[in-house]
């Protein structure tokens, strides 16, 4: 295996002491501008930070919000933060946002985590201007804390393994943002999980361009090879989103075995890329495409799969995910084989059972693989809270040392998802609120728990209304599916344009989407409302915010442009 | 990849270089139908949101050889104007 650490900051140590300056991390803020820091450059650096922290009165225990632009200083940021003995809490900072917005957004962090200090770089000192005032937390700038500390005057901070780390705010589908915390036994379980299920070890070359903000991000390209000793290969989010063609390349130039992404990066890359790029282009060293972080569409891999097989992309490469920020990674593909696909009946599903079927209605379901060994998955009834032999569809409950202690300062939220039990189980466990079901011994996930709508025992999927009534006409797009209270089973609300289609009469066209929808789904009865486009709640990766949806039209806040089974409303 | 088109109508030949450029790459992004590509049509309706604005932006860096970002687009409401700024950037740098 790996390290005998117990902290962060023992691990990056021994990989230093191992490694020297032989494997690190190489950075490309842009493709001509390249930076490398060892693993032993960033221990020095982290000791001088830590020390410097230490000197300036911060002591262990505390958090330290980071709010720096995207850079190879993140990893400095987290390492020195750890050696001071304190925790990390990352805020989003990559994009074009004003001062006072990111001011605004920075400070609430900062005062959710009851933040010692905030961490800036002087690029975010220059963007801040006059709001650094307005963050209401000491602020630190890091290329000043290089400059004052003294690496040969570091000593090893008093915490031991179960001391948090770091803390990610997630708002989950509710839109309340909790702080996630995960301990420094947690996150190098996790790199444990990662070298177990990803051979992100010693000899792993990663490539990747996720934020450094993110849980994904940080943890899987900076922590993992810096606690297993791999070589990472990094370059921004911004220079993906200009060049999606450049993760390809970087991954050929740099002879890459594993990188992790999000499906639409896979789809981009199918749609951008030239034959003359496929032709240059050599992805067969490649062992992980990891697709995770939002849902994985088969017609997606199956684009990729067939667009770069002549530049030597393996099938069994590509490894479909599951992970969520309180459990980071869960699990994935088993080794060698080609991820595998289920074709399983629609009425079955509905009522909680994957029954595989070949029928060309049959909905098609991606697994997401097994666990790492140090994890036990459940699939558990919600209700009762007995567990469901394969096949059965049910909550996914995750015991693992991986598994966060909580949310800070939310005993409540805490309470209603960790630290649960199976009767003849001695294990703990974290309630995912996803639905899915295990099939020959892998995971298959199916939706959010707390946005399936029950009608007469059947579980009907949200995603499956809405894609149905995006389909019946050009002048339909984004929709939000949701349980209603009485006689009515099932609301709608669709973004409309009208002038997306040749000629619609808009009366015509809530009748029969809601027509449609109550044959396919025999659902009593179904209520359509058009909205204005945009108007449907999203999060800031796009996904539908179903519950804040039903809270617009119950406040009547939304416009309804035309709507049908409203009728008490 | 990104070569500049040649005008296909007359028309088209009223419109400037940079424009036919910017019809073609907005149309390769399928966000939107092709028809809906034009000059009058307003930028907030060609399906550029933050990813395919970026890659718009890497693709007038990688053929223009300008860099530009996200910001420089909120002062043009059409595709026509964008066209009309962008052109003058590059005869600027």
């Amino acid at each position: 295996m790996l390290t005998r650490s117990t902290t962060l900051f023992e691990a990056l140590q021994q990989t230093a002491a191992d490694y020297g300056d032989d494997r690190g991390i190489r950075y490309f803020a842009t493709l001509d501008i390249e930076e490398y820091r060892s693993f032993a450059a960033l221990d020095h650096r982290a000791r001088i930070i830590g020390q410097a922290l230490t000197g300036a009165g911060h002591s262990p225990g505390g958090r330290a919000v980071i709010a720096m632009t995207p850079g190879l200083l993140w990893a400095d940021a987290v390492y020195g933060i750890l050696y001071a003995g304190l925790s990390f809490v990352p805020t989003a900072n990559g994009g074009f946002d004003s001062g006072s917005a990111i001011a605004g957004r920075v400070a609430d962090i900062a005062r959710a985590s009851e933040a010692s200090f905030i961490l800036i770089d002087r690029k975010m000192r220059a963007n801040l201007g006059e709001e650094v005032h307005l963050l209401g937390a000491p602020v630190l700038v890091i290329e000043d804390l290089l400059t004052a500390g003294d690496a040969d005057a570091w000593v090893s901070p008093e915490v031991d393994g179960d001391a948090p780390a770091s803390m990610f705010f997630t708002s989950g589908s509710t839109g309340d943002p909790k702080g996630v915390v995960s301990t420094h036994r947690g996150l190098l379980a996790t790199a444990e999980a990662a070298e177990e299920l990803l051979q992100a070890d010693r000899d792993s070359t990663l490539v990747g361009w996720l934020p450094l903000h993110h849980a994904m991000g940080l943890i899987m390209q900076v922590l993992v090879p810096a606690i297993n000793g791999g070589q990472a290969v990094l370059t921004t989010t911004e220079q993906f989103q200009r060049r999606p063609m450049s993760w390809l390349q970087l991954i050929s130039d740099h002879r890459a075995t594993l990188s992790l992404a999000g499906n639409f990066a896979f789809a981009l890359c199918t749609q951008f890329a030239t034959d003359e790029q496929v032709a240059d282009l050599d992805l067969s060293n490649m062992k992980y495409f990891v697709s995770g972080s939002e849902p994985v569409r088969p017609e997606t891999v199956t684009a990729f799969i067939d667009r770069f097989t002549p530049s030597g992309l393996k099938a069994t490469a590509i490894a479909p995910a599951f992970g969520m920020t309180e459990a980071m990674f869960i699990s994935t593909k088993p080794a060698g084989v080609v991820y595998r696909a289920l074709g399983v009946d629609a009425a079955s599903l509905e009522h909680g059972v994957l029954v595989p079927s070949g029928a060309p209605d049959s909905v098609q379901l991606i697994s997401c693989g097994v666990a790492a060994s140090h994890t036990r998955l459940a699939i558990v009834d919600p209700d009762s809270r007995v567990e469901l032999p394969e096949s059965r569809v049910g909550e996914i409950w995750i015991s693992s040392p991986c598994v966060s202690p909580g949310y800070f300062g939310r005993p409540d939220a805490t309470a209603e998802t960790f630290g649960f039990a199976l009767s003849g189980d001695d294990r703990t466990y974290m309630r995912s609120g996803d639905l899915g079901a295990i099939v020959d011994g892998e995971l298959f996930v199916t939706g959010r728990l707390k946005d399936v709508i029950i009608v007469r025992g059947r579980n009907i999927y949200p995603q499956d209304v809405e894609a149905a009534a995006t389909a019946l006409s050009p002048a339909l797009g984004i929709g939000a599916a949701f349980e209603l209270d009485g006689a009515t089973t099932v609301g709608l609300l669709v973004e409309y344009d009208p002038a997306a289609a040749e000629s619609v009469d808009a009366e015509q066209l809530v009748a029969h989407v809601r027509h449609e929808l109550e044959e396919r789904f025999s659902l009593p009865s179904v209520a359509v409302g058009l909205v204005p486009t945009g108007s449907v709640p999203r999060t800031a990766t796009g996904k539908v915010r179903r519950k804040p949806a039903r809270a617009l039209l119950e406040s009547r806040t939304l416009t309804l442009l035309h709507s049908i089974g409203f009728d008490s409303r | 990849m990104s070569d500049i088109v040649a005008p296909e109508t007359a028309q088209d030949a009223a419109a400037s270089p940079m424009a036919l450029w910017l019809i073609d790459r907005i149309t390769f992004y399928d966000q939107v139908d092709a028809e809906e590509v034009t000059l009058d049509a307003p930028l907030a309706e060609l399906g550029l949101d933050s990813i395919y604005v970026m890659t718009l932006c890497g693709d007038v860096e990688d053929t223009y050889g300008v860099a530009i970002d996200p910001t420089f687009f909120a002062d043009f409401a059409t595709l026509g104007a964008l066209a009309d700024g962008l052109t003058a950037r590059v005869d600027e740098a």
